[in-house]
């Protein structure tokens, strides 16, 4: 079970994480017309091919797979329902969260960034790389929260490579975004609140961290 | 409280960088 302190940590970061990215989908897009014609037209221009979707459902398997072997509260929560009862209430909010974040995050980390480097003339491999460290980076406060600087570097290695592997779905797909917010938002439902909870419990199996 | 305020700080960090890098980008496209 989670002490006070821990489950204070938990609850205000997925509210906080969720209302923040609202905020800044709100600043990134100033949609005209009404949001859900925004997002008809966001969602299919371009067209995805199949490249990008198969790439985008291998990313989701393999990041699962990993975060299974390095989250002993993943292996033992993700996938089973029905052991969730003591962590319903965390369960049902990181479901907002989990498609406000997956469409922030492609959003900002990989379009809005991407193609702003793609417009001042970088090439592929440098708009994969500066996407990928600059989500890893936000993603080391994760690490942070549990107490511990070397989970926090472990965290931010291992979400740069995961933000490199979107990079490299987002181009896949033609440079259409839904398989990347498809693929985060899947990671999302499937892994939180548990990779929260293992941070928050310092729970990282210990040979997955950097010495 | 105190952890609360701290997931606070470091959300609204967050936004604030978020903001900052959204006006730069939006502004070396003009």
């Amino acid at each position: 079970m989670l002490s006070k302190r821990q489950s204070v940590i938990i609850w205000s970061f997925l509210v906080g994480v969720t209302l923040t990215q609202l905020l800044c989908t709100s600043l990134l897009f100033r949609p005209r017309g009404t949001w859900p014609e925004f997002l008809a037209r966001y969602l299919t221009t371009p067209v995805a091919g199949d490249a990008g979707w198969t790439l985008a459902a291998t990313v989701v398997v393999l990041y699962v797979a990993y975060s299974a072997s390095t989250s002993p509260v993943v292996r033992r929560y993700a996938l089973r329902p029905g052991s969730w009862a003591p962590f319903v209430g965390i369960r049902l909010v990181a479901i907002p969260m989990a498609f406000v974040t997956g469409f922030f995050e492609e959003s900002f980390f990989r379009k809005f960034l991407m193609d702003a480097a793609a417009a001042q003339g970088y090439g592929v491999t440098v708009q994969i790389i500066g996407s990928a460290v600059l989500f890893g980076s936000m993603h080391a406060v994760w690490g942070v929260f549990g107490g511990n600087i070397r989970a926090a570097a472990a965290v931010m290695t291992v979400t740069s490579v995961l933000g490199a592997l979107l990079a490299a779905v987002y181009v896949a797909a033609g440079r259409s975004i839904a398989p990347a917010i498809a693929a985060h938002v899947a990671i999302n439902l499937i892994l939180e609140p548990w990779l929260i909870v293992t941070s928050a419990t310092g729970s990282w199996r210990q040979s997955a961290l950097p010495a | 409280m105190k952890w609360f305020l701290a997931a606070l700080g470091v959300s609204l960090k967050f936004a604030a960088i978020v903001a900052l890098a959204i006006y730069a980008v939006r502004t070396m496209h003009r």
